[in-house]
């Protein structure tokens, strides 16, 4: 049984700087929890609090029914993978592998049959004899995997361990990790600030902000009903469009635009006056010069970027952008970033397939999908009415979910 | 017949740019490696003058030609054979002492700089400063002190300071070993601490292993002074647990017994013999000096 029960987890620094504020937080046995959020949100040292390398201030940490709030590191039948690896430079990928038994004083012969095993189901068999120095990043990291494996924990956790991994190389971890996951069935709590990480490998995912939990649920949730602005915002690339807009006269208003509430149906009474609308990228779909739609909106195209597989188009609007602090910290890493500063409204971003029509300083239609958008509070950020297709036919093709 | 004269063009090949920047870097060079030179000769002359001089027939005093003819090898014979100064004992005795205050010091210092650069504790950043401090006590007041605390504990004429000094390290290198550990990376020691390892398990096995370069610069350090200490072996040890320091700075005589002469080669001889031990130490230990691989396990 190796469930996890966090319970009002808080863990301040003598600084004062309080890295986790109140967390709780139930993980199922043999669940594959992510724990994802930009940088400084906690979620590291929520996991370091798990495995006991740092001392939470307040609250409790249940792994299966034993209070292990107290208990040191060593004693908590956890392994853990580190970021930077944390191989032992002195040690061969065999002593790497095998130390932890040694030291918990695991018979020889049980060392030598779990390090070969370990070896053969992450491919190291030819690497046992090789210091680190001797091995790549990505062979790094597969011995990294394997001293956690050999160990059998009830728990494993894993702090960013694919993040000094060049892209490709990402890809196909990523999917062995998943298929490891698959093979040993053993409780995970997975830390990421790359939402793809978390969408493909988690069963259900904690979004993390300022120390606290956000929300928590399966991927697919997390992207068609976030809670609040800072969940859509942060699942999703690029970003969700969010901007603002009024209720006035049964229509939906921003930029000059004017749309028919009707189209939402009985869902359009539960908005108030004033309004944040989102809409994801790959939700906008382009019209043709003959072709209609309830809702759409004209706008003169400033940036393309092809990616091959699907085109880029970021457009002006004369709205207002809805940037809260949290927010900004999300775009940050995006080059949207660079495109909102600039002086000529605010900048959105749709998501079109490959062979998309558009050409830069062209004059472009788009089409709102008007179940496909959210509606928020822009008092509280709370999500007042999630974008939720009726069938599959109405997500826009060939982007047909969060994932690149 | 008319030819085509073609303009010449200036050569702006990076060749041409490397070598007319060469002269300065020439002329720079020369004068760094004089100043090398001349500085380094300040300090070969008089081994090399000590090592000519020891060559010379063993009745030569200080004075005479600087090349001998012949070379009196035999002087070093003499010197390692001196029937009342037995050079293999006392080479013994210094090797035993060497050790004896420098393992422990080394290892000591290195557990304290441990401590000092991972464990957090109350204080700790005032016991370090304290400890620093220390260095500046002059060696004067402290050596009187130290002798009579060894002499109310009768521990003259034994090898027990030697090994208190190595048990209690040296304030250098646990400053040395602290500014190392400082830089190492955290993750191995949670590596660690999740594997199973307690603090000591951690420095003995993990650390003490990755710290071969820093290991061999304080052994060196510390097992040099210990080698050429003149003063302690002189003042707690008698005549036969002695180390070679206070025998060679007492000299050879000829013939040994009474109406004998100091003997410079010979003493010269015993002393080229007494700096051999610290260069093979020095030059077995070199190779570890460059080794640093503490970061390969780690990525960022």
């Amino acid at each position: 049984m190796s469930r996890i029960d966090l319970q009002d987890i808080l863990k301040e620094f003598p600084n004062g700087v309080r890295a986790v504020d109140g967390v709780s937080l139930t993980i199922d046995d043999g669940e594959f929890m992510v724990l994802v959020g930009p940088s400084g949100c906690g979620k590291t040292t929520l996991l370091r609090c798990i495995a006991g390398l740092e001392e939470v201030t307040d609250g409790a940490v249940f792994i299966g029914d034993r209070d292990v709030t107290d208990v040191a590191p060593k004693d908590r039948d956890i392994a853990m993978v580190f970021q930077n690896y944390a191989l032992y430079p002195h040690m061969t990928v065999r002593r790497n592998i095998a130390f932890g038994l040694k030291v918990h004083g695991t018979p020889r012969a049980e060392i030598a049959a779990r390090v070969a095993e370990a070896a053969r189901l992450l491919g190291l068999e030819d690497l046992l004899d090789r210091r680190p120095l001797a091995l790549s990043g990505g062979q790094r990291q597969r011995v990294a995997m394997g001293r956690a494996i050999a160990r059998r924990p009830v728990v494993y956790l894993m702090d960013e361990p694919l993040s000094n991994l060049d892209a490709k190389l990402r890809v196909r971890v990523r999917a062995d990790l998943a298929r490891l996951h698959e093979q040993l069935g053993v409780t995970t709590i997975y830390v990421t600030h790359d939402q793809v990480e978390a969408m493909t490998l988690a069963d259900r995912a904690a979004v993390m902000n300022g120390g606290q939990i956000q929300q928590v649920d399966t991927p697919q949730e997390l992207y068609w009903s976030p809670v609040n602005l800072f969940v859509a915002a942060f699942i999703g690339s690029p970003s969700m469009n969010l901007l603002e807009a009024r209720v006035e006269g049964g229509n939906l208003k921003f930029g000059g635009f004017s749309l028919p509430l009707d189209e939402l149906g009985d869902n359009a009474r539960k908005l108030p006056p004033r309004v944040v609308l989102g809409i994801r990228p790959e939700h906008l779909t382009e019209l043709g010069s003959d072709e209609t739609a309830p809702w759409s909106i004209e706008a003169d195209v400033s940036v393309v970027e092809n990616l091959g597989a699907e085109t880029l188009v970021f457009f002006p609007l004369d709205v207002t952008a809805v940037e809260p602090d949290e927010l900004v910290d999300i775009r940050e890493g995006e080059e949207q970033a660079g495109l909102i500063a600039a002086d000529h409204g605010t900048m959105l971003t749709a998501r079109l397939p490959s062979m998309a029509r558009t050409a830069t300083r062209k004059r472009i239609r788009l089409a709102l999908h008007p179940n496909l958008c959210y509606f928020f509070d822009p008092a509280t950020g709370s999500c007042i009415l999630a974008g939720r297709p009726r069938s599959a036919d109405e997500i826009p093709l060939p982007v047909a979910g969060p994932l690149q | 017949m008319s030819s085509l004269t073609l303009p010449r063009l200036r050569d702006k090949s990076p060749r041409r740019r490397r070598r007319r920047r060469s002269r300065s870097w020439v002329l720079g060079r020369a004068l760094v490696y004089a100043t090398v030179l001349l500085l380094a000769a300040a300090f070969v002359v008089p081994v090399l003058w000590g090592f000519l001089a020891s060559l010379r027939q063993h009745q030569a005093g200080v004075g005479g030609s600087i090349v001998p003819n012949p070379l009196h090898w035999e002087n070093y014979s003499r010197a390692w054979s001196y029937p009342s100064l037995s050079f293999p004992h006392y080479l013994k005795n210094t090797v035993f002492v060497t050790s004896l205050a420098t393992i422990p010091t080394v290892l000591t210092s290195a557990m304290a700089g441990f401590g000092f650069a991972r464990h957090r504790a109350r204080g700790r950043n005032l016991l370090f400063l304290f400890m620093i401090g220390t260095t500046f006590v002059p060696f004067a007041v402290t050596f009187l002190m130290s002798y009579f605390l060894f002499l109310q504990v009768h521990l003259v004429d034994t090898y027990w300071p030697w090994f208190l000094w190595g048990l209690s390290a040296n304030a250098g290198m646990i400053f040395l070993f602290r500014q190392f550990y400082m830089n190492f990376p955290r993750e191995l020691d949670d590596a660690a601490s999740i594997d199973g390892c307690g603090r000591l398990r951690t420095f003995v096995q993990i650390y003490l292993p990755n710290s071969t370069s820093i290991l061999a610069v304080a052994s060196i350090i510390m097992g040099i002074g210990w080698w050429g200490d003149y003063i302690w072996a002189s003042l707690l040890l008698n005549n036969h647990q002695t180390t070679l320091s206070p025998i060679i700075a007492t000299g050879y005589y000829e013939p040994p017994g009474s109406n004998s002469f100091f003997s410079v080669p010979e003493t010269l001889a015993g002393a080229m013999m007494y700096t051999i031990p610290p260069l093979l130490f020095f030059f077995l230990l070199q190779k570890k000096l460059a080794r640093g691989i503490v970061t390969t396990g780690v990525k960022g």
